[in-house]
């Protein structure tokens, strides 16, 4: 398997453990890799009245490499135009939305330690 | 089957200020405040505008820099630099430390650090973030928490910018004045550092104004009867109880006279 494979691998191992957190606690998934113009939504979720766009950040425990899942200032405002664009798709304009970030800490092979943090991005 | 154990550092203190209005928000801390040599050392961090999102899963749970192996120090280092907003350094010496006092000294290292971070994005933080520092006419609002660095995400990124920063010094002092095993102790007070104290008095990288350096200087054997307070306290009580780190080498100053200074983890 190749390095890009593998990194695909263990963030699609890290989506699915963190779509079964978020549904531990109490989160209806609604659509999970939501494409858009502007780019992907790794979950969609509901909560409450809210709609919640759930950013997956998976790493290997201890490993200290390059930040390659790091999500730079672009990717930032990729996630949050393709919130919009998600809104706009669904005609929930008008809705409650936040974005919650979910660390996945671990391997497939452990059992992964998992973060989430409500809000945890300010969207303006 | 899964554990939450990830313990998270609240950026809370930090988006209240996003809330407000405020850009820019810098968290700092200082290092070195129970070395008996070298500089005291302030890192300045802002976090960035979208908080989390911009950070790598491995600086969620960072809090207290002094509980991290200098490896895992050394790694999460080059994290923070390459994902904060923007970072700085600044340092007093201990010839500061002496003329102006400790607590001007800090203030010193944490305007340095704030120079240091302002050139580089050529403007200022909005507020600023402290571990129980309150820094006199400041510019702009200063928000100090104590244990800053267990609330604070960009207080505990600073800390750990700052002690990485501060032990390359003390790696770089160690050369210059090899007999006090500085690459190791770091200028804090061990056995080691302690006898080379008492066989060859201080270096000028040593702090005059603290106690243990002060009775080797002047020749004295510690003992329980002749430890006197020194006429200018090396660090007020207010400081110990916010400076954990420094807790265990101020304990080992205290202490040795009966049992030798107590044993630094290795820095």
């Amino acid at each position: 398997m190749k390095a890009s494979q593998q990194r695909q691998a263990i963030g699609r191992w890290g989506e699915d453990v963190a779509a079964r957190y978020l549904t531990e606690q109490g989160y209806t998934i609604v659509s999970r890799n939501y494409r858009t113009p502007a780019g992907e939504l790794d979950i969609v979720a509901h909560e409450g009245d809210s709609i919640v766009f759930v950013e997956v950040k998976t790493r290997r425990t201890a490993s200290f490499g390059p930040p390659q899942e790091a999500v730079t200032p672009a990717k930032a405002a990729h996630i949050i135009a393709a919130a919009q664009h998600y809104l706009q798709d669904t005609a929930q304009i008008d809705g409650n939305w936040r974005i919650d970030v979910v660390a996945v800490f671990g391997s497939p092979e452990s059992s992964p330690e998992i973060t989430l943090i409500r809000s945890a991005v300010e969207a303006n | 089957m899964m554990r939450t154990s990830v313990r998270l550092n609240n950026l809370a203190i930090e988006r209240s200020w996003l809330h407000r209005g405020a850009t820019l928000i810098a968290g700092t801390d200082e290092v070195g405040r129970g070395a008996w040599a070298g500089p005291v050392v302030a890192g300045m961090v802002a976090v960035p505008r979208n908080l989390y999102l911009s950070l790598p899963v491995e600086l969620y749970g960072i809090d207290d820099s002094k509980l991290l192996s200098p490896i895992q120090r050394a790694a999460l280092a080059p994290l923070i630099v390459a994902n904060v907003d923007a970072w700085g350094l600044g340092a007093a010496t201990s010839r500061e430390i002496a003329d102006d006092g400790f607590g001007a000294a800090v203030h010193l290292a944490i305007w340095r650090a704030y120079d240091d971070l302002s050139a580089k994005l050529r403007r200022a933080p909005d507020v600023l973030l402290t571990d129980a520092v309150r820094l006199p006419d400041s510019p702009i609002p200063i928000e100090a928490h104590a244990k800053a660095d267990q609330r604070c995400l960009s207080v505990a990124m600073a800390s750990i910018l700052a002690k990485v920063h501060r032990d390359h010094l003390m790696r770089r002092f160690d050369p210059v004045y090899p007999r006090y095993d500085f690459a190791n102790n770091k200028g804090y007070g061990t056995r080691k550092h302690q006898q080379a104290l008492l066989d060859f008095g201080p270096c000028a990288t040593h702090r005059r104004s603290f106690q243990p350096v002060m009775r080797a200087a002047s020749g004295l054997i510690p003992s329980t009867q002749t430890a006197t307070s020194p006429t200018k306290a090396p660090v007020t009580s207010r400081e110990h109880a916010v400076a954990d780190r420094d807790r265990i080498a101020a304990v080992a100053g205290s202490v040795q006279n009966t049992s030798g200074p107590q044993r630094r983890a290795a820095l």
